[in-house]
């Protein structure tokens, strides 16, 4: 485990090194890290929401942008800790996954639609709709698969 | 302690998601962004260009740099001149890379200086792979005298880079105007033969101002009786 914990504070640092808040996005990501590789049940399927992640990061409220960019350096591609993914709930109250294209395409062309509705809505009103959620990346799940067989 | 869980609920986080989904789709859509990033780095540079007037090729080219990483790019910077590219940006299989060049300055550099830099980028460190075939050439411009603008030193080097068409092979230019500073070039590239495209982007570093107590003030006076005695 604790190569694997390694493995990823070193691609942490090389992505953040250079920056002005590397260190305070470090201690988060290593916070959030750390906790969410000693989770037992951690699966594919595991969902973190922003709220989730920040009390991992063991920030303070008045941390929001050190959170919210550490997240996002974990999310990154040269990082490939979490995954970024969206979802809604529908009229049922279960979660329905968007597709990322979707999406992409969505806040490139500024036009929003309600999933549910289909009805034309602001960015702002989409936002509340539709809500990122992270996963852990497939490399994470393999790794610590070959640590715990 | 209650935290939200949408994009509204962070400054920063639908700049951070969109990077994160521009890098996922192509390799088009990563540069498109790159770009557009990068012409409001340097826009915010043209800001506060006193800053940047004496510093050199390496230390202007980290101030990008070090916005690029603000921004979460895979930024590389290679100060050392050890054999890299000046700064790169790699984001999982796509790269770009790029180089930079000081036109004019204490040294008094010209078109060759930057030609140099040109080659460097398209023979020496680009290889044209599929998801590396876009590149950049920063011409950071300390005009001599009075004749040299952005306008005429990047007039200038496209003329020298037509002139050059025997040599590059199907090469295509997309010229600089008002309401787009840079120059684009398309050519083959000499290892992969197929298209290698390189944004040359300006950044012209001039401040003498000609206000009353700009033509007093001390700190300019060198400056400008140099610029004056070269126009």
């Amino acid at each position: 485990m604790n190569n694997i914990f390694h493995l990823y504070i070193v691609k942490i640092h090389k992505h953040t090194f250079g920056r002005n808040d590397a260190s305070e996005i470090n201690y988060s990501c290593k916070n959030i890290l750390n906790e969410i590789i000693e989770q037992n049940n951690l699966s594919k399927d595991s969902i973190f929401n922003y709220s989730s992640l920040f009390k991992k990061s063991k920030l303070k409220e008045e941390d929001k942008d050190v959170f919210i960019q550490s997240v996002y350096v974990l999310a990154h591609i040269n990082v490939k800790f979490l995954e970024q993914r969206f979802h809604y709930l529908d009229s049922a109250g279960c979660w329905e996954e968007m597709d990322l294209e979707n999406i992409f395409q969505s806040y490139k062309e500024n036009e929003f639609y309600n999933p549910i509705t289909h009805e034309k809505i602001n960015e702002k009103k989409f936002n509340d709709i539709v809500l990122p959620y992270f996963c852990p990346t497939e490399e994470l799940i393999s790794l610590l698969k070959g640590v715990r067989q | 302690m209650s935290i939200g869980n949408t994009i509204n609920d962070f400054i920063s986080a639908r700049e951070l998601m969109m990077h994160d989904l521009h890098s996922r789709f192509s390799y088009d859509e990563f540069i498109e962004l790159l770009y557009k990033d990068l012409e409001y780095i340097t826009s915010v540079m043209m800001d506060g260009v006193e800053t940047y007037i004496d510093m050199s090729e390496t230390e202007i080219s980290r101030q990008i740099y070090n916005n690029l990483k603000m921004k979460n790019y895979g930024a590389e910077l290679d100060s050392d001149k050890n054999g890299n590219a000046d700064i790169s940006v790699i984001s999982g299989s796509y790269k770009w890379i790029s180089e930079a060049k000081i036109f004019g300055g204490a040294n008094k550099y010209g078109f060759d200086h930057i030609n140099e830099g040109f080659l460097q980028l398209t023979t020496r460190y680009s290889k044209g792979e599929s998801h590396a075939y876009h590149g950049g050439l920063f011409i950071y411009i300390k005009p001599k005298g009075k004749n040299d603008t952005e306008k005429s030193v990047m007039d200038g080097w496209k003329a020298m880079i037509e002139s050059k068409k025997y040599e590059l092979n199907n090469l295509e230019i997309d010229g600089h105007h008002q309401n787009k500073r840079y120059l684009t070039t398309k050519h083959d590239h000499q290892v992969s033969g197929y298209p290698y495209v390189v944004k040359h982007i300006p950044i012209c570093l001039l401040h003498l101002p000609e206000d009353k107590s700009g033509l007093k003030a001390e700190k300019y006076a060198l400056a400008r009786k140099e610029y004056r005695n070269n126009s």
